[in-house]
């Protein structure tokens, strides 16, 4: 087969802040009627960070449970890719930051990556070709504190998270949990979606956002992916769209030909919000919390601008050790505690003026 | 000690730090007279940062008419005034003068409270305590939970301890809380570090208090009130908690007395008034433990059965102590033995103690990283 | 408008602390083995001079605990906030908040792990000092 690669997970980790508003209170704020919103976007609640969370911390957590199921020495690792839209600073890279903490070696390839909801995958696809191409193991990270304007229907979903991986190849001789074995991006120009330098909320085109955008992207980045493997989607037992609100991924599932039983650990949106860059991500990270060998996974990711990532996956036997060797991503979406509206104002640092 | 001069503890709108320095000084001279003056100790916490002055000490010489006689600002958090006159103390020992002016003098009123909070937090360690913001009354608050979590204390003890220190600072015109408050005031008082309520907390003050120290045959030349020093000791502890094997020890405190009783020759139950560190009302608890005045963890016994109280056989803070006096950070040791003098002189008033011999007077600073202890005695 | 510089966070501190905040590394006497967590020169127990760095671990429990409701400025909207007097399993102790949890569902004895936080952000010049704090344990 064309354009086959190998690349291992050796590990992988996810994060959710403990914090939570509801589609209710929010909608309660502003008068409208909550199952209105409900019904529109598919969800109940999202994920808050505290005051004294950002992009930064949210990764180390999750870089913390990802190293603990890879096993791997955090001087071993020989690179560390970021995706965020939420930078701690706008001119400072977060990669270095979590290098540190994590105590990883300062012999590393590092960058931060933006691609709106797609840096994750982004700095995943970034990480497959370092260790290609130089062997060795990488970390990869997708994480977020996403923003999203009072008012604006983004302040329902935009919620915040990290997924984390450490990635090796044949060379790295470690036990792998699952295979990524083909790849393809398809992008284009097209603004749905943006923020202005400065700004400290994004623009969205509202409608625009849906099928010239997401859909375009989605299907077309699965559609070409599935074409090149030869796998029809009732090969998948796993599926994992990028998921801005719950009724995207569900329509495009529906447009590709998945059923909702695929969809079953990859779609978390409902409970978290929309995490950006940590978000598809964290749906591959469930599905590995709950995945068994032999399972074929189709992850697609999209980020406005526009593009989406598509994978194909193939979990391995190592994968049983592997989940018993850290927290699953379960126990962070159960964790919870619910906040009212002013609380999740002063906890979004919107009191600081 | 030969004279002194003090204003009323408060908050001085009108007058800056300098002008509450000048204040005291004229005060003492309108006692003492012009005396000759070699050496002159400013305590002062806050100079730098609330009145934005380095070299407060010669500034303020200047300002006294003191030309050329050396001056120097002594820092020991809260503990100044007393480590002020330590300082003093042995340079009048040393055969080098015969007498030095000591000046406490602070101004907490100058910013908002959460900058003086920011302040004080200056107090604790800067790399392992503060940064996480921690405040000095949230690590008394600390040492308060595992107190009475340790030792199963009923709150109404610290409560009690509180009243007192109300009901004696109604008869000291120098103090800043002149009124009188009930357990129920303090039980629905507010939560400021929890455990901490306000009313175990010392208030935010101005103030400013001199005191002349003198060698005994320059303190007869001048004076007709004399009371001797006895002892002046001085100790410091871990500066961090966190390095403490028990953060219900203040052993700053405990090393600092029992070098002060060796020194003067005196035995606990010779002294007859305690002048103790209340900045907290945990913190008179462990200081009266510490100075070997109760057993751990019994201190609420003896406070609930008035063993302190000002007509008791052991008088604590009879002025009010810190949690009403006021506690004007680095003028708070001048101030408590400036009103031991009072006591040992018989010029303390409405606040006086009958007779008492001996006075141990203890002044702590930050979380107990420095202690100064003072044993005066009546010359006879 | 930046008007506060000389009370802002200091890089170079923020730079060199980072290492212990990071990771909460520790300390141990190589002569008489005690572990600390300040970091000296010299062994507080037995003024060895001879000190290395050690891992502490990232679990420990509360030895006391307050709940800050009069902050600094800079903590004013965090407000109330829950410290911790925290001894980890070597037996030293430190000081961190506690996240992630009420104040009521504080106790004396409570385990708690690592979490990694922000600890202070200097709101002028957006310089941040990250580092430990720590959360109920996730079992």
């Amino acid at each position: 087969m064309k354009n086959k690669i190998d690349v291992d997970i050796l590990g992988w980790g996810g994060y959710v802040p403990i914090y939570r508003i509801s589609v209710d209170e929010i909608s309660k704020e502003w008068g409208e009627n909550p199952l209105k919103w409900r019904k529109m976007l598919g969800l109940c609640e999202k994920s808050v960070p505290s005051l004294d969370e950002d992009s930064t911390t949210l990764a180390v957590e999750a870089c913390k449970i990802c190293l603990k199921r890879a096993q791997v020495d955090p001087s071993e690792i020989t690179a560390i890719y970021v995706g965020t839209e939420s930078k701690a600073y706008a001119v400072k890279p977060t990669s270095t930051i979590i290098a540190q903490a994590l105590g990883l070696s300062p012999s590393i390839s590092s960058a931060d990556m933006e691609f709106a909801c797609k840096a994750g995958t982004e700095a995943l696809t970034v990480c497959m070709s370092q260790v290609i191409s130089r062997g060795g193991v990488g970390l990869a990270i997708g994480t977020d504190t996403a923003q999203g304007r009072p008012k604006d229907p983004l302040e329902y979903s935009a919620g915040a998270g990290a997924a984390a991986f450490i990635l090796g190849s044949k060379h790295s001789k470690r036990e792998s949990a699952a295979k990524i074995l083909f790849h393809y991006s398809y992008v284009t120009d097209t603004p749905d979606f943006w923020r202005k330098n400065g700004d400290k909320y994004p623009c969205h085109a509202e409608r625009f956002t849906g099928s010239p955008a997401y859909f375009k992207h989605t299907v077309n980045a699965a559609r070409t992916l599935m074409k090149t493997v030869g796998t029809n989607p009732s090969d998948y037992q796993h599926v994992i769209f990028h998921q801005p609100n719950g009724k995207f991924p569900l329509k495009a599932a529906k447009l590709l030909g998945f059923v909702k039983k695929q969809l079953k650990y990859g779609l978390l949106v409902d409970k978290i919000g929309n995490t950006y860059s940590a978000n598809s991500l964290l749906g591959l990270v469930s599905v590995l919390d709950n995945a068994a060998p032999g399972d074929k996974i189709l992850l697609v990711s999209f980020g406005s601008g526009a593009g989406s990532d598509a994978f194909h996956l193939e979990v391995q036997e190592g994968i049983s050790e592997k989940k018993r060797l850290a927290l699953p991503l379960e126990k962070f979406i159960n964790r919870k505690i619910n906040v009212s509206y002013g609380s999740y104002v002063r906890k979004r640092a919107m009191l600081y003026v | 000690m030969a004279g002194y001069g003090l204003i009323r503890v408060g908050e001085h709108w009108n007058k800056s730090l300098r002008h509450l320095g000048a204040e005291v000084y004229l005060d003492l001279v309108s006692r003492v007279g012009e005396v000759k003056i070699n050496k002159v100790y400013v305590s002062s916490l806050f100079a730098a940062e609330s009145s934005h002055q380095y070299l407060f000490a010669p500034l303020l010489a200047d300002h006294l008419g003191l030309e050329h006689v050396p001056a120097t600002r002594v820092e020991a958090g809260d503990a100044s005034g007393g480590i002020a006159v330590h300082e003093a103390f042995l340079s009048i020992k040393s055969g080098m003068f015969d007498s030095v002016l000591v000046i406490g003098a602070e101004k907490m009123t100058e910013h908002v409270a959460s900058i003086s909070t920011e302040s004080r937090a200056k107090l604790l360690d800067s790399k392992y305590e503060s940064p996480h913001g921690l405040t000095l009354a949230g690590t008394y608050a600390l040492m308060m939970r595992e107190y009475m979590d340790k030792y199963s204390v009923p709150r109404e003890a610290f409560g009690m301890f509180s009243v007192e220190m109300h009901k004696n600072a109604v008869n000291n015109p120098y103090a800043q809380l002149r009124f009188p408050i009930t357990l129920e005031k303090y039980f629905e008082s507010p939560t400021t570090a929890d455990p901490l309520k306000l009313y175990d907390c010392a208030p935010i003050s101005d103030g400013a208090a001199a005191l002349l120290l003198t060698s005994l045959d320059y303190g007869k030349e001048i004076s007709d009130s004399l009371v001797e020093i006895k002892a002046s000791s001085a100790a410091t502890d871990n500066f961090s908690i966190i390095d403490r094997d028990s953060i219900l020890e203040l052993k700053s405190t405990s090393k600092a007395l029992e070098e002060a009783l060796s020194e003067a020759k005196v035995k606990r139950r010779n002294i007859d008034v305690l002048e103790i560190h209340d900045s907290f009302t945990i913190a008179a608890f462990l200081s009266l433990e510490s100075l070997g005045f109760s057993q751990k963890g019994k201190t609420h016994e003896l406070v609930l059965n008035n063993y302190f109280s000002k007509d008791s056989d052991l008088p604590v803070n009879p002025g009010g102590g810190l949690k009403a006096r006021g506690h004007p950070m680095g003028a708070t040791g001048v101030y408590q033995l400036v009103e031991s003098y009072m006591q040992l002189t018989g010029e303390a008033g409405h606040f006086q103690v009958p007779d008492p011999k001996n006075i141990l007077v203890q002044n702590m600073g930050g979380t107990g990283s420095i202690t100064a202890v003072h044993i005066l005695s009546r010359i006879e | 408008m930046r008007k506060r510089w000389l009370l802002v966070a200091s890089a170079p501190q923020v730079w060199r602390e980072s290492k212990q905040r990071y990771k909460l590394i520790g300390f141990e006497c190589e002569n008489c083995k005690r572990p600390f967590f300040v970091e000296r020169v010299i062994c507080p127990n037995c003024k060895s001079r001879k000190i290395r760095e050690i891992r502490l671990g990232a679990e420990g429990t509360v030895e006391s605990f307050t709940v800050i409701f009069n902050p600094p400025k800079k903590f004013e909207y965090h407000s109330p906030y829950i410290i911790g007097l925290i001894k980890l399993k070597k037996g030293v102790k430190v000081i961190g908040q506690i996240v992630d949890c009420l104040p009521q569902e504080v106790k004396v004895g409570l385990e708690v792990e690592v979490s990694f936080r922000i600890v202070s952000k200097d709101e002028d010049t957006g310089l941040i000092m990250y580092g430990y704090k720590f959360r109920p344990k996730i079992y």
